[in-house]
């Protein structure tokens, strides 16, 4: 990962935010910013912006574009743009294979800044048709008392629930042998040597009671 | 004895650094990786760092204790059902750690995860905090479903248990510090991110979790109306649990050319531009994705690149 950031103390807050999550290995930042990228003969780009007053018009007059609000689906429920399409910013790059690449796409969120990352991301894509609502969004839409709606439009596919995180191999090649939450439920004794990895006793009394 | 919080805002969490002075010890609760803040607030009172403790596997972070026990020497304490991997104090219901007229007794709290405990420190015996990572939050309580929609009923039977029939027996004014605040996506409702520490009593008032409910009540009521989660989350357990790399501190990122930055990323690099979305939008390098840096920038770095 190689960042575009202006200057040394962003720097510092870059690696301590990303060494908390994991990220190790981070390869550098673009020394001299756009300006040393340009001077090197390379190209630079900008992203189509759109207000929402533009945005209305084109909705209004039909064969609007799809628009695409990334916000997390309960801010979605709470209120939208009426017609328009909920993919949380995070869920993006695996739908992208389904969003059309023929449709003009307008992106917005609540502020405009995870507009402004998923219209990065669909434009690294390969997609020219899209446009980003980078100030403001939908509570600015309804509050203006532009047409809106509220819940989901149409009904959502219901599925089991999704597969465990943080699935892993199993078993731990290695580890020590961990309870089973069965054996926590039912306070059975833990195998032979495996004292250190059992809670006080006073926990399974409680937690071996019934539903009521 | 003294406190320390330090706000990790990127997670929306609190670190507390708890010690007595006239021991010269103190220990550091659900430390991150970036640990020279702790162990400056422990040169500040003049201590040594004698503990790092764990108050569950984490699923939002990588853990700091490995890398503060690297630094300073200390100890990781754990809890002992958790499974760690690497060397740890492996600590059981009512375990102690004694530091002079402090003692924190380790208390098993699942509900969050199935091996939480929170951390009950007395003064001369008397209990005056509880440090309770995600099993009582202010005004609420850490989220259920992390370790799968199967374990979280379950697991939500717990945290009534843990709340009801363990936290809120411990005195009314026992400062209550959790380590998961509102603004962390661990967080099952909208919990205040001011404010710390409460107390016991006040959490008995005012917290949903604490209202008096059925069991099946409280479970329809800590599964309903919780959000996705960052994708990144799915690795960090099995990090934690195997013991993450020592960095041994804090790094510099490297200056790179433009022309090095072109080829790198031919080659696959992600180019990220951290400025503000109105800059970028105006002008910006093809292909880079824009995650502004503030607070949410490590969130949505694990959220948007694979």
């Amino acid at each position: 990962m190689i960042f575009v950031a202006p200057d040394l103390a962003s720097h510092e807050t870059i690696v301590r935010q990303l060494i908390r999550i994991g990220y190790d290995r981070l390869n550098g930042y673009l020394s001299g910013g756009l300006e040393a990228w340009q001077s090197a003969g390379l190209p630079l780009e900008m992203s189509q912006r759109l207000e929402l007053p533009a945005l209305r018009d084109q909705v209004a007059h039909g064969q609007g574009p799809l628009v695409l609000d990334v916000r997390q689906h309960n801010e979605f429920r709470a209120g939208h743009i009426q017609g328009s399409l909920n993919i949380e910013l995070g869920k993006l790059s695996a739908h992208l294979d389904g969003l059309p690449r023929d449709l003009p796409i307008v992106t917005v969120c609540a502020s405009g800044m995870r507009s402004s990352i998923a219209g990065s991301i669909l434009q690294r894509d390969g997609r020219s048709n899209i446009q980003v609502v980078d100030e403001m969004g939908a509570p600015e839409w309804i509050s203006r008392g532009y047409p809106s709606a509220t819940g989901d439009e149409y009904p959502l596919v219901q599925r089991p629930p999704p597969p465990v995180l943080g699935g892993r191999p199993w078993p731990a090649p290695g580890g020590p042998h961990r309870l089973s939450v069965g054996q926590l439920v039912q306070g059975n004794a833990p195998h032979a040597g495996q004292k250190s990895a059992h809670m006080g006793k006073e926990s399974h009394v409680h937690l071996a009671r019934k539903p009521q | 004895m003294f406190i320390e919080m330090i706000g990790i805002a990127s997670l929306g969490n609190t670190t507390y650094v708890i010690g007595s002075e006239q021991a010269g010890q103190c220990a550091v609760i659900d430390p991150v990786r970036d640990v020279d803040h702790y162990i400056a607030a422990a040169n500040k009172h003049g201590v040594k760092v004698s503990y790092a403790l764990e108050t569950h596997v984490h699923n939002d972070f990588v853990s700091g204790a490995r890398e503060l026990a690297a630094q300073t020497g200390c100890q990781v304490g754990a809890s002992a059902s958790g499974g760690l991997l690497f060397p740890s104090l492996r600590l059981q219901e009512n375990d102690d750690l004694a530091m002079g007229e402090l003692t924190l007794k380790a208390l098993h709290t699942p509900g969050h995860t199935p091996e939480h405990v929170a951390y009950l420190a007395l003064e001369h015996g008397k209990p005056v905090a509880v440090f309770t990572g995600g099993a009582l939050m202010l005004g609420g309580a850490a989220r259920v479903d992390l370790l799968g929609d199967r374990l979280a009923p379950l697991l939500a039977r717990w945290l009534r248990h843990t709340i009801q029939d363990k936290l809120l027996l411990l005195p009314d004014d026992v400062k209550v510090y959790p380590t998961h605040g509102g603004g962390s996506f661990c967080s099952a409702a909208p919990a205040s991110q001011g404010g710390i520490p409460s107390t016991i009593g006040q959490e008995r008032q005012h917290n949903p979790f604490a209202a008096p409910m059925d069991e099946l009540e409280f479970v329809k009521f800590a599964l309903t109306g919780l959000g996705s989660y960052p994708l990144y989350y799915k690795h960090m357990a099995d990090i934690n649990r195997r013991g993450p790399d020592v960095l041994g501190g804090t790094y510099r990122l490297a200056s790179l050319t433009a022309l090095s930055v072109h080829h790198q990323m031919e080659e696959g690099s992600v180019l990220v531009d951290t400025r503000r979305q109105l800059e970028f939008n105006q002008n910006h390098i093809p292909s880079s994705i824009l995650v502004p840096l503030n607070d949410n920038f490590s969130t949505w770095i694990g959220w948007v690149i694979p």
